[in-house]
This record gives C-alpha cells, sequence and structure tokens, in this order.
C-alpha cells in the first residue's frame, strides 16, 4: 500500500534562510500519528504549507496518498486540500456564527447540500463531544471546547490527513492533554495525523513517532513502541 | 446542489452591499453619473445625426416656384425642359390646390382659417430630385437663367458642415468623458468590494484552508459588484428616460419648441440604450470586483 505522506529529497530556499528546508526525505503511513517537533524555523510550517500545496518544493517531490502534489495545477488544488483537515493554534473560528454553522460552514463552502451538512455535523460534533453547544457562539465555550469545534470543521469533509499546527499552544496542561484523547480517538478511527508541537509534556506522554527538525534538516526520526493509545 | 450553492452565492452579495451602505451609494452613483453622461451624449448624436441626413436629403431636392403668368403648356414645356437636365434624377409637378390642400392638412385644427379665402395664393411648383447634392450648384445656375420662376428653394450647405463638425467634436469629447469616468466608477466598485474583502478576511481565510474554489470564494463579491453596476445602470436608465420623455415640455419652456419636431422616438433606441447599459453596469461591476479579489486569491509561487 502506497504511503499516505512522501517527501523525496525535498529542498526549499527562502532568500532569508529561515524556515528552508534541505534535502528531507520523510514517509508517513496510512493511520499513522506523527509528531513534528523542531525550534520555530526549523521548517515544520514550511513543510505543512508544501503538503497543503500553498507552493512548490526548489527541489524534489512530494507525494499524498500516491499523487504527486507537486506537480497539481492551481486549478486542482482547492481538491487538494479537501482530503486534509487543518486545526491551527488560534482556533480561526467565525464569531458570528454559532458552533453548528461554524462546522457546517466547512461544508458550505466545498459546495456541500443542505441536506449532506444535515446529515453529517451532528456526528461530527458528538465525535468531539459538543452536541449539547451546537447553537453557543465561541465566546460562550472554553478554549478547549473552541479547539475542538475547530477539529470537528477540519473532520466534516472526511480528510485523510489531519494537521495539527500547535493545537495545544494557547491551552492549559489539563486542557492540552482532554484534546489529545479526542485527536488520538480520531486517528484510532483511521485518519492520518501529523502534529506539530513545542509541547515536551505531550510528546513525552504519547509514544508516537516523532519526527524532529533543525535548521531545516530531519536530525532524529524515532518509532517508538505500543503507537496505540485506548481511546477516552 | 448547485442551485443551494448559487443562491448561498447571490444572498451573500447582497448582504456584503447591504453591510457597506456608504460605499455601495458611492459606487451607485458613480456607474450613474457615468451612464448617464454616455446616454445624453449618445442622445445628442444620435439626433444631430438624424437631422443631418435628414437635411442632407432635403439638400437633393430643389423647389421651384412657379410665376402666376405662365399658362399650362409653358409649365409642361419648362417641365420637359428641366428634365432633360443632367442633374435632375426625378421631377414632380406640386399645383396650386396640392399645395393648398397639404397646407390645409399641416395646419390641422387651424385649417378652417384657409377655407375663407376667396383666391388660393399659393404658386405652382416644381420639386426637382437631384442625382446627387454635388450637381446642386450647376442646377442651380441653369434654373437661374430660366424665366417665369418666382422662386427658387434650397438648402445651406454651411449649416449642414457646422452640425457636422459639432457631433464630432462632442463624440470625441464625451468618448474621452466616459472612458475616464468608466474607470473612476471600476475603481470605486473595486474599493467597495476590497472593503468588503478586509471585512470577511477570516471567512476568506477558513474558505481557502477548507479547499474552496477560487470561483466559490470570488462568487459573492462578484455578484455583489455586478448587482451596484446593475444598479447603477438602472438609475441611470430611468432618469434618462424620463428627461428624455419629457424634453419636448422642457425645450417648449425653453421657448425653442421646434426642435422637438426633430427628435428622433425614443422607442427606436430604447433597446439598444438597455442593451448598452446593462452590459456596460454589469462589466464595470465585474471588473472592479474582481480586480479587488485578485490579490486575496493569488496562490504562493514557488
Amino acid at each position: 500500500m502506497t504511503a499516505m505522506i512522501r517527501f523525496e529529497n525535498v529542498s526549499k530556499i527562502y532568500k532569508n534562510e529561515v524556515g528552508a528546508l534541505r534535502n528531507l526525505d520523510l514517509e508517513v503511513g496510512r493511520g499513522e500519528f506523527v509528531f513534528l517537533v523542531g525550534e520555530s524555523g526549523a521548517g515544520k510550517s514550511t513543510m505543512i504549507n508544501l503538503l497543503l500545496r500553498e507552493m512548490n518544493p526548489t527541489s524534489g517531490r512530494i507525494f499524498f496518498d500516491g499523487q504527486e502534489i507537486t506537480e497539481l495545477s492551481n486549478r486542482k488544488i482547492p481538491y487538494h486540500k479537501r482530503d486534509i483537515g487543518i486545526v491551527y493554534q488560534d482556533f480561526k473560528l467565525l464569531n458570528h456564527k454559532t458552533v453548528y454553522e461554524n462546522v457546517a460552514f466547512g461544508m458550505e463552502v466545498v459546495g456541500a447540500s443542505r441536506k449532506e451538512i444535515q446529515r453529517q455535523v451532528p456526528g461530527i460534533l458528538s465525535l468531539v463531544n459538543l452536541s449539547r453547544k451546537s447553537s453557543r457562539y465561541p465566546h460562550e465555550l472554553s478554549g478547549g471546547e473552541q479547539q475542538r469545534v475547530s477539529i470537528a470543521r477540519a473532520l466534516v469533509n472526511n480528510p485523510k490527513l489531519l494537521i495539527a499546527d500547535e493545537p495545544t499552544g494557547n491551552l492549559d496542561p489539563t486542557t492540552s492533554i482532554e484534546l489529545m484523547e479526542y485527536f488520538i480517538h480520531i486517528c484510532n478511527k483511521g485518519t492520518t495525523i501529523v502534529m506539530s508541537t513545542h509541547d515536551h509534556t505531550i510528546v513525552d506522554r504519547y509514544r508516537f513517532r516523532v519526527v524532529r527538525l533543525s535548521e531545516g534538516e530531519l536530525v532524529s526520526d524515532i518509532r517508538r513502541r505500543g503507537e496505540r493509545h485506548e481511546a477516552i | 446542489m448547485k442551485q443551494s450553492s448559487g443562491f448561498r452565492q447571490i444572498r451573500e452579495g447582497f448582504v456584503s452591499a447591504w453591510r457597506h451602505k456608504a460605499m455601495s451609494v458611492a459606487s451607485v452613483g458613480a456607474v450613474s453619473v457615468a451612464l448617464l453622461i454616455l446616454g445624453v451624449a449618445l442622445l445628442i448624436v444620435l439626433n444631430v445625426n438624424a437631422t443631418v441626413e435628414k437635411t442632407r436629403e432635403n439638400f437633393d431636392q430643389i423647389q421651384i416656384y412657379l410665376s402666376d403668368d405662365l399658362g399650362y403648356t409653358d409649365v409642361v414645356a419648362m417641365g420637359r425642359a428641366i428634365e432633360d437636365y443632367p442633374e435632375v434624377l426625378s421631377l414632380q409637378f406640386i399645383s396650386k390646390d396640392d399645395a393648398l390642400a397639404e397646407m390645409q392638412a399641416n395646419w390641422g385644427d387651424q385649417a378652417e382659417l384657409l377655407e375663407n379665402l376667396d383666391t388660393n395664393p399659393l404658386p405652382n411648383s416644381y420639386i426637382i430630385q437631384l442625382n446627387s447634392i454635388y450637381y446642386a450648384k450647376s442646377a442651380l445656375l441653369r434654373l437661374s437663367g430660366l424665366g417665369g420662376i418666382e422662386k427658387i428653394r434650397n438648402y445651406n450647405q454651411d449649416m449642414i458642415n457646422r452640425l457636422i463638425d459639432m457631433t464630432e467634436g462632442l463624440r470625441t469629447f464625451s468618448v474621452g468623458l466616459i472612458l475616464a469616468l468608466i474607470l473612476v466608477s471600476v475603481f470605486i466598485i473595486s474599493n467597495t468590494i476590497k472593503l468588503a474583502v478586509e471585512g470577511r478576511k477570516d471567512e476568506i481565510f477558513i474558505m481557502k484552508s477548507v479547499g474552496a474554489t477560487n470561483g466559490f470564494i470570488r462568487g459573492p463579491f462578484v455578484v455583489e459588484g455586478i448587482i451596484l453596476g446593475i444598479v447603477g445602470a438602472g438609475i441611470a436608465f430611468g432618469v434618462l428616460l424620463l428627461g428624455y420623455m419629457n424634453i419636448a415640455n422642457l425645450l417648449e419652456q425653453a421657448g425653442i419648441s421646434f426642435i422637438a419636431a426633430y427628435l428622433i422616438p425614443i422607442e427606436g433606441i430604447l433597446q439598444d440604450i438597455i442593451v448598452l447599459f446593462g452590459t456596460l453596469g454589469i462589466g464595470i461591476g465585474a471588473v472592479g470586483s474582481l480586480s479587488a479579489v485578485k490579490k486575496q486569491l493569488s496562490h504562493k509561487k514557488a
């Protein structure tokens, strides 16, 4: 079976050197959970932006689910993005929309019908345990709950890959661990997860694969035993 | 599925135009003014052209009024002679009685004033249709040599030339002015839409990140621009139509009512103006909004 993600000798050179990537080779299998660690400017964001096809590498090839995304035409980029859900550190929720509407928005804008939305959204909300808060507005929720809304939105179009970019950066330790349980649950249901993080406690606590970047190079790739964790 | 998302885009466009009322009003105003000036210039040019055409046709004709002293045979002989002129295409005899009947028809309500006349004061006349206006001079020269003619009526070339010069000047001036105004309208609409884009930056960010197509993201903004363009065109059309329909009254008030008779009827050009204004309104709106969202949607280059 083909890998979910494959970087083949990928380099990305910027004028000011910061965030560049050098000769990166990396493969992530289907259903894997990968921590992406490294200081700011080590190239984590560059990797994510390359995966999203926000830009192309200076050299090398990138495959997503067997498809070489470096070859994608601009027209096809939006459809590629639908296969990837993203969760940001600052949630990026729309404050004038309710929890339900925020999640539904993710489907509306890719042209889903009202029927499809009504069928899909409640299930996703119950997955992140927010069914009872579906008519609340983001400012009425805790940070952890807001992040769960953004996870629900990222998952609503059934992506193959979930990218979490510092998802616990704005949360306290207890909430972070609680949130991790949701990610693990989602991963156990078959979604590949790449999580970039600075949070050592989290990385140490869960024995998932850790990919470490430093100054644009892959410095370590550690697979640990016991990758399957029990979900909540 | 397609229908519901199309409806969504149109609704979003209206909502957004309403949200930025002041800028929307400015955009609509700019489009109206540009198209109104275009419309006024167009109507003037069309009317002057029509007048010139009419005058030109008239100039092909020379009417000679015959002396009452001429007898029947003299009149017929003169007609034969004139018909043989190389400049002449055709000849029409208008008798005193024909002329009076025509006059009565033209006077309408006041025709009864003519009924009390003891004798018909109008002369017999010939209307000479020339092959071309260029023969007018030589034809006039020949005619002036004939006896028994009371008066020769023809038309003034200078006036025609002045009318032509005037329309050409107006055309050049208005084309420049209208182009400038259209650019200003595009710019103002573009700024209105930029404001709308700015207000929805967060939504656009999310739309892009979940994989909405550029067309889908652009949709509501283009709809908004087109709405502004169409509303502006509609206002300009309404004002122009009302003004033109009332122009006879306006001219009368200005003491130049005779011009009203030369006005081309609005029905004949109504459809052309609707098409022109519609196209320009939609075009200005679409170009303005597309230029506003272009930057937001460009992909980062490698």
